[in-house]
């Protein structure tokens, strides 16, 4: 069983818009890659993942669309809109100056 | 700006599509998760009791959804005004006695009002000596 890690502060939204930059996708579907691909050290709850996901349509990155699931469900799908690609790009850049400071930092330590 | 002002007059004026949406989507999750549990071997029992169990709390869920929305204040207020019509509806008795009261309340207020604004439009009751300089 791996250790889970809590998510820091601001990275939620950047791992749902990355998550999005591969295709639409609903909100299980968001939850289960980011899970699969991090290894399952992320995992998205559910009671965060939600109110994200109306956060970021009320500000324009995503846009939803009602869709059918593969178990022929209902679903509804997120997709990201040209602004939300455009602050995906910005975000992933500060994210890098970020952790690569911090890494320089504690490599001196 | 605009998408942001659409999507909250949605949520406000379509409060029962808007939740009727999240209440679908927040069941497609937890359907989803009983469906992978099975797939792992579970029985129906066991795999829709962990998934209700990690979900936490849907009416949580939905609240915070509701301020990620950023209406909650507004949507409170609407359903506070409503709620204080309806009750005046019902009560007549209650309604005629406070409509009287608030309005003799503010028809002293404008009579004072009304009084002090004559009293500073009012020329002053001393003439004065003598006038400023004028032009020459």
């Amino acid at each position: 069983m791996k250790e889970n890690i809590d998510l820091p502060q601001g990275t939620l939204d950047l791992l749902i818009l990355r998550t999005l930059a591969l295709g639409p996708q609903h909100g299980w579907g968001i939850s289960e890659r980011v899970q699969q691909i991090s290894s399952d050290v992320l995992r998205i709850q559910q009671g965060s993942l939600y109110p994200a996901l109306h956060r970021l349509e009320r500000r324009g990155w995503i846009k939803p669309r009602w869709g059918t699931s593969q178990n022929n469900r209902r679903a509804k799908y997120y997709e990201l809109t040209k602004k939300g690609r455009r602050h995906l790009e910005a975000e992933q850049d500060l994210w890098k100056k970020l952790t690569a400071a911090v890494a320089q930092v504690l490599g001196t330590a | 700006m605009l998408n942001d002002l659409l999507f909250r007059l949605r949520a406000l004026f379509r409060a029962d599509t808007v939740d009727g949406e999240l209440a679908q989507e927040l069941r497609f999750h937890l359907e989803s998760q009983v469906l992978k549990y099975l797939d792992l071997g579970l029985s129906r029992d066991q795999a829709e009791r962990r998934a209700r169990m990690e979900f936490g709390g849907l009416a949580q869920v939905k609240e915070e959804c509701r301020d990620a929305r950023g209406i909650n204040l507004v949507e409170t207020l609407f359903r506070d005004l409503r709620y204080g019509l309806r009750t005046l509806r019902q009560s007549p008795g209650f309604t005629t006695v406070a409509a009287i009261t608030a309005g003799a309340g503010h028809r002293r207020h404008h009579r004072d009002l009304f009084r002090r604004l004559r009293f500073l439009a009012a020329p002053p009751a001393v003439p004065r000596s003598g006038g400023p300089p004028g032009p020459q």
